[in-house]
Protein backbone atom coordinates (compact mmCIF):
# COMPACT_ATOMS: atom_id res chain seq x y z
CA UNK A 1 0.00 0.00 0.00
CA UNK A 2 1.30 3.60 -0.88
CA UNK A 3 1.40 6.00 1.70
CA UNK A 4 -0.92 8.66 1.20
CA UNK A 5 0.30 12.20 0.32
CA UNK A 6 -0.83 15.30 2.10
CA UNK A 7 -2.79 16.82 0.24
CA UNK A 8 -2.02 20.54 -1.23
CA UNK A 9 -4.84 21.71 -3.26
CA UNK A 10 -3.86 23.40 -6.22
CA UNK A 11 -5.91 26.80 -8.15
CA UNK A 12 -8.51 26.17 -10.12
CA UNK A 13 -7.73 26.98 -13.35
CA UNK A 14 -9.09 25.95 -17.18
CA UNK A 15 -7.57 22.57 -18.53
CA UNK A 16 -5.66 22.96 -21.02
CA UNK A 17 -4.84 26.63 -19.92
CA UNK A 18 -6.17 27.87 -23.62
CA UNK A 19 -10.00 26.26 -23.21
CA UNK A 20 -11.41 29.33 -21.63
CA UNK A 21 -10.37 31.47 -24.87
CA UNK A 22 -10.97 29.01 -27.16
CA UNK A 23 -14.71 28.56 -26.07
CA UNK A 24 -15.16 32.19 -25.43
CA UNK A 25 -14.14 32.58 -29.23
CA UNK A 26 -17.26 30.42 -30.38
CA UNK A 27 -19.94 32.13 -28.47
CA UNK A 28 -18.45 35.87 -29.08
CA UNK A 29 -17.20 35.50 -32.80
CA UNK A 30 -18.86 32.13 -34.55
CA UNK A 31 -22.16 31.74 -32.72
CA UNK A 32 -23.24 35.18 -33.92
CA UNK A 33 -21.98 34.85 -37.71
CA UNK A 34 -23.64 31.12 -38.11
CA UNK A 35 -26.64 32.86 -36.36
CA UNK A 36 -26.79 35.83 -38.85
CA UNK A 37 -26.20 33.34 -41.71
CA UNK A 38 -28.99 30.94 -40.14
CA UNK A 39 -31.53 33.96 -40.51
CA UNK A 40 -30.42 35.09 -44.20
CA UNK A 41 -31.80 31.67 -44.84
CA UNK A 42 -35.34 32.19 -42.63
CA UNK A 43 -35.35 35.38 -44.95
CA UNK A 44 -34.99 33.36 -48.26
CA UNK A 45 -37.34 30.70 -47.47
CA UNK A 46 -40.26 33.04 -46.19
CA UNK A 47 -40.05 35.05 -49.25
CA UNK A 48 -40.02 32.09 -52.03
CA UNK A 49 -40.46 28.40 -50.66
CA UNK A 50 -41.15 27.06 -54.58
CA UNK A 51 -37.59 26.78 -54.74
CA UNK A 52 -37.22 24.03 -51.96
CA UNK A 53 -38.18 20.57 -52.10
CA UNK A 54 -39.27 20.63 -48.33
CA UNK A 55 -39.11 24.51 -47.40
CA UNK A 56 -41.14 23.62 -44.03
CA UNK A 57 -38.91 21.22 -42.51
CA UNK A 58 -35.93 23.69 -43.35
CA UNK A 59 -37.45 26.55 -41.86
CA UNK A 60 -38.05 24.14 -38.91
CA UNK A 61 -34.56 23.49 -38.54
CA UNK A 62 -32.91 26.72 -39.54
CA UNK A 63 -35.40 28.73 -36.77
CA UNK A 64 -34.57 26.10 -34.00
CA UNK A 65 -30.89 26.28 -34.81
CA UNK A 66 -31.01 30.27 -34.91
CA UNK A 67 -32.42 29.73 -31.54
CA UNK A 68 -29.57 27.76 -30.01
CA UNK A 69 -27.13 29.55 -31.07
CA UNK A 70 -28.44 32.90 -29.47
CA UNK A 71 -28.78 30.83 -26.61
CA UNK A 72 -25.05 29.77 -26.39
CA UNK A 73 -24.09 33.24 -27.16
CA UNK A 74 -26.45 34.72 -24.01
CA UNK A 75 -25.68 31.63 -21.62
CA UNK A 76 -21.73 31.92 -22.18
CA UNK A 77 -21.85 35.75 -21.50
CA UNK A 78 -23.90 34.50 -18.24
CA UNK A 79 -21.04 32.05 -17.62
CA UNK A 80 -18.60 34.41 -18.47
CA UNK A 81 -19.01 36.87 -16.07
CA UNK A 82 -17.84 33.90 -13.17
CA UNK A 83 -14.29 33.81 -15.03
CA UNK A 84 -11.80 35.91 -13.64
CA UNK A 85 -8.16 35.47 -13.04
CA UNK A 86 -5.51 37.00 -10.42
CA UNK A 87 -5.13 40.16 -12.53
CA UNK A 88 -8.63 40.91 -12.13
CA UNK A 89 -8.90 40.61 -8.41
CA UNK A 90 -5.48 42.87 -8.27
CA UNK A 91 -6.91 45.26 -10.50
CA UNK A 92 -9.93 45.59 -7.88
CA UNK A 93 -8.66 44.71 -4.56
CA UNK A 94 -5.28 45.17 -2.60
CA UNK A 95 -3.43 41.61 -1.46
CA UNK A 96 -4.84 42.45 2.32
CA UNK A 97 -8.11 43.33 1.00
CA UNK A 98 -8.38 40.44 -0.97
CA UNK A 99 -7.41 38.04 1.77
CA UNK A 100 -9.30 39.56 4.25
CA UNK A 101 -12.51 39.82 2.15
CA UNK A 102 -11.87 35.69 1.08
CA UNK A 103 -12.07 36.60 -2.67
CA UNK A 104 -9.53 33.74 -3.72
CA UNK A 105 -11.94 31.85 -1.53
CA UNK A 106 -15.22 33.42 -3.79
CA UNK A 107 -12.82 32.98 -6.75
CA UNK A 108 -12.47 28.87 -6.41
CA UNK A 109 -16.44 28.56 -6.06
CA UNK A 110 -17.33 31.13 -8.79
CA UNK A 111 -14.79 29.19 -10.93
CA UNK A 112 -16.76 26.12 -10.83
CA UNK A 113 -20.19 28.23 -11.38
CA UNK A 114 -18.45 29.61 -14.63
CA UNK A 115 -17.58 25.73 -15.82
CA UNK A 116 -21.12 24.53 -15.03
CA UNK A 117 -22.65 27.34 -17.12
CA UNK A 118 -20.15 27.07 -19.97
CA UNK A 119 -20.86 23.30 -20.63
CA UNK A 120 -24.65 24.42 -20.93
CA UNK A 121 -23.62 26.97 -23.14
CA UNK A 122 -21.34 24.70 -25.30
CA UNK A 123 -23.67 21.65 -25.83
CA UNK A 124 -26.44 24.32 -27.02
CA UNK A 125 -24.11 25.31 -29.76
CA UNK A 126 -23.00 22.18 -30.43
CA UNK A 127 -26.88 21.67 -30.87
CA UNK A 128 -27.26 25.29 -32.90
CA UNK A 129 -24.54 24.14 -35.39
CA UNK A 130 -25.85 20.52 -35.95
CA UNK A 131 -28.97 21.69 -36.72
CA UNK A 132 -27.46 24.16 -38.94
CA UNK A 133 -25.79 21.75 -41.05
CA UNK A 134 -29.23 19.96 -41.54
CA UNK A 135 -31.03 22.77 -42.25
CA UNK A 136 -28.60 23.41 -45.34
CA UNK A 137 -28.52 19.52 -46.39
CA UNK A 138 -32.13 19.67 -46.59
CA UNK A 139 -32.44 23.45 -48.70
CA UNK A 140 -30.08 21.89 -51.15
CA UNK A 141 -32.55 18.81 -51.62
CA UNK A 142 -33.45 19.27 -55.24
CA UNK A 143 -36.99 19.88 -56.39
CA UNK A 144 -35.90 17.93 -59.39
CA UNK A 145 -35.08 14.09 -58.51
CA UNK A 146 -32.30 14.16 -61.86
CA UNK A 147 -30.40 16.57 -60.67
CA UNK A 148 -27.91 14.53 -59.43
CA UNK A 149 -25.01 17.14 -58.60
CA UNK A 150 -27.10 19.36 -56.33
CA UNK A 151 -27.90 15.72 -54.27
CA UNK A 152 -24.31 14.77 -54.51
CA UNK A 153 -24.14 18.23 -52.34
CA UNK A 154 -26.99 17.46 -49.85
CA UNK A 155 -25.28 14.02 -49.46
CA UNK A 156 -21.88 15.84 -48.57
CA UNK A 157 -23.44 18.01 -46.01
CA UNK A 158 -25.20 14.77 -44.46
CA UNK A 159 -21.69 13.05 -44.37
CA UNK A 160 -20.21 16.68 -43.07
CA UNK A 161 -22.96 16.35 -40.38
CA UNK A 162 -21.96 13.13 -39.62
CA UNK A 163 -18.55 13.89 -39.07
CA UNK A 164 -19.44 16.50 -36.49
CA UNK A 165 -21.37 14.40 -34.93
CA UNK A 166 -18.00 12.00 -34.15
CA UNK A 167 -15.87 15.20 -33.20
CA UNK A 168 -18.52 16.07 -30.79
CA UNK A 169 -18.43 12.69 -29.55
CA UNK A 170 -14.55 12.65 -29.07
CA UNK A 171 -14.72 16.20 -27.41
CA UNK A 172 -17.07 15.16 -24.80
CA UNK A 173 -15.36 12.05 -23.95
CA UNK A 174 -11.55 13.69 -24.82
CA UNK A 175 -9.24 12.74 -21.99
CA UNK A 176 -5.70 14.16 -21.51
CA UNK A 177 -3.78 11.67 -19.36
CA UNK A 178 -0.95 10.49 -20.32
CA UNK A 179 -1.71 6.61 -20.11
CA UNK A 180 -3.74 4.71 -21.48
CA UNK A 181 -7.50 4.55 -19.22
CA UNK A 182 -7.45 1.52 -17.52
CA UNK A 183 -9.44 0.97 -13.69
CA UNK A 184 -6.66 1.25 -11.03
CA UNK A 185 -6.98 -0.19 -7.25
CA UNK A 186 -7.20 2.33 -4.50
CA UNK A 187 -4.23 0.85 -3.09
CA UNK A 188 -1.85 3.26 -3.94
CA UNK A 189 -2.98 3.97 -7.19
CA UNK A 190 0.00 2.82 -9.54
CA UNK B 1 -3.69 25.17 -28.68
CA UNK B 2 -6.70 27.75 -28.77
CA UNK B 3 -5.82 27.76 -32.80
CA UNK B 4 -6.27 24.24 -32.82
CA UNK B 5 -9.70 24.15 -30.69
CA UNK B 6 -11.43 26.74 -32.85
CA UNK B 7 -10.56 25.79 -36.23
CA UNK B 8 -11.95 22.17 -35.55
CA UNK B 9 -16.05 21.54 -35.92
CA UNK B 10 -17.50 21.20 -32.54
CA UNK B 11 -16.42 22.97 -28.65
CA UNK B 12 -15.54 20.62 -26.13
CA UNK B 13 -17.06 20.65 -22.91
CA UNK B 14 -13.95 21.07 -21.00
CA UNK B 15 -12.13 19.18 -18.75
CA UNK B 16 -11.57 18.47 -14.89
CA UNK B 17 -8.31 18.26 -13.31
CA UNK B 18 -7.03 16.56 -10.00
CA UNK B 19 -7.15 19.18 -7.45
CA UNK B 20 -3.90 18.06 -5.72
CA UNK B 21 -1.22 20.82 -7.31
CA UNK B 22 0.98 17.92 -9.01
CA UNK B 23 -1.08 15.26 -10.01
CA UNK B 24 -1.61 14.58 -14.05
CA UNK B 25 -5.33 13.15 -13.36
CA UNK B 26 -7.86 14.52 -15.90
CA UNK B 27 -11.57 13.41 -16.30
CA UNK B 28 -14.31 14.88 -19.15
CA UNK B 29 -16.33 17.33 -17.69
CA UNK B 30 -19.57 15.90 -17.38
CA UNK B 31 -23.30 17.07 -16.33
CA UNK B 32 -22.50 16.92 -12.62
CA UNK B 33 -25.11 18.42 -10.31
CA UNK B 34 -25.04 18.21 -6.39
CA UNK B 35 -27.33 15.24 -6.39
CA UNK B 36 -24.02 13.01 -7.62
CA UNK B 37 -22.37 14.07 -4.17
CA UNK B 38 -25.73 13.85 -2.58
CA UNK B 39 -25.74 9.91 -4.02
CA UNK B 40 -21.67 9.76 -2.74
CA UNK B 41 -22.17 10.45 0.82
CA UNK B 42 -25.36 7.83 0.66
CA UNK B 43 -22.58 5.16 -0.62
CA UNK B 44 -20.28 6.28 2.25
CA UNK B 45 -23.08 5.67 5.08
CA UNK B 46 -24.33 2.67 3.84
CA UNK B 47 -20.23 1.55 4.10
CA UNK B 48 -16.94 0.31 2.36
CA UNK B 49 -18.43 -2.17 -0.49
CA UNK B 50 -21.00 0.51 -1.51
CA UNK B 51 -18.56 3.30 -1.74
CA UNK B 52 -16.33 0.79 -3.66
CA UNK B 53 -19.17 0.28 -5.88
CA UNK B 54 -19.92 4.23 -6.34
CA UNK B 55 -16.46 4.99 -6.99
CA UNK B 56 -15.84 2.18 -10.25
CA UNK B 57 -19.37 3.75 -11.27
CA UNK B 58 -18.61 7.00 -11.36
CA UNK B 59 -15.61 6.30 -13.22
CA UNK B 60 -12.84 7.44 -10.50
CA UNK B 61 -10.83 4.66 -11.12
CA UNK B 62 -10.10 5.27 -14.73
CA UNK B 63 -8.50 8.93 -13.15
CA UNK B 64 -4.83 8.32 -13.78
CA UNK B 65 -3.96 9.70 -10.33
CA UNK B 66 -0.22 9.99 -9.04
CA UNK B 67 0.77 7.07 -6.42
CA UNK B 68 -0.74 8.06 -3.31
CA UNK B 69 -3.10 10.89 -4.43
CA UNK B 70 -5.20 11.65 -1.88
CA UNK B 71 -8.28 12.42 -4.22
CA UNK B 72 -8.07 9.22 -5.99
CA UNK B 73 -11.00 8.00 -3.50
CA UNK B 74 -13.37 10.85 -4.70
CA UNK B 75 -15.38 10.20 -7.39
CA UNK B 76 -15.00 13.24 -10.43
CA UNK B 77 -18.45 14.66 -9.47
CA UNK B 78 -17.01 15.86 -6.25
CA UNK B 79 -13.81 16.83 -7.31
CA UNK B 80 -15.51 19.28 -10.48
CA UNK B 81 -18.11 20.76 -7.61
CA UNK B 82 -17.18 20.67 -3.95
CA UNK B 83 -14.73 24.18 -2.98
CA UNK B 84 -11.62 23.70 -1.19
CA UNK B 85 -12.96 23.62 2.40
CA UNK B 86 -15.37 20.83 0.98
CA UNK B 87 -12.75 18.55 -1.05
CA UNK B 88 -10.48 18.21 2.41
CA UNK B 89 -14.20 17.38 4.44
CA UNK B 90 -14.92 14.50 2.17
CA UNK B 91 -11.39 13.08 2.14
CA UNK B 92 -11.96 12.97 5.91
CA UNK B 93 -15.41 11.00 5.45
CA UNK B 94 -13.65 8.97 3.09
CA UNK B 95 -11.02 7.85 5.17
CA UNK B 96 -13.05 6.93 7.93
CA UNK B 97 -15.07 4.36 5.55
CA UNK B 98 -12.30 3.17 3.34
CA UNK B 99 -8.83 2.01 5.02
CA UNK B 100 -6.78 2.84 2.13
CA UNK B 101 -7.99 6.06 1.48
CA UNK B 102 -7.05 7.71 5.16
CA UNK B 103 -5.44 10.91 4.81
CA UNK B 104 -1.97 11.15 5.29
CA UNK B 105 -0.84 11.85 8.78
CA UNK B 106 0.72 15.42 7.83
CA UNK B 107 -2.39 18.16 8.45
CA UNK B 108 -3.34 19.20 4.89
CA UNK B 109 -1.57 22.32 3.60
CA UNK B 110 -3.52 25.28 3.06
CA UNK B 111 -4.78 25.49 -0.39
CA UNK B 112 -3.50 27.32 -2.77
CA UNK B 113 -6.07 29.15 -3.97
CA UNK B 114 -7.24 30.41 -0.40
CA UNK B 115 -4.03 30.89 0.97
Amino acid sequence: MTQNLKPEIGPRVPYPLGYAEATSFTQTMTAPLLTGAALTLVGVIIVDDTKFRVPELTLLLVVTSSIALIASIQIGADARKYLYNRETIAAWYTEDEAKRAGILVRRTKHFIEWRKRNRLAVVVFNAGTMLLILAVSTALFPRDNHAVVRWIASGLTLASALVEAWWLHHLFHERFDETPEKPKPLDGGT
Amino acid sequence: MVLYDVTLPGNGPGTIECPQLQCPATFPNARFSRRDIDKWEEALQVGPEAAKAHLEISGALTMQHMPGCPFRCLPPAVLALCGNEELLAQLKKVGAVLDDCQPSGDSASGPADDA
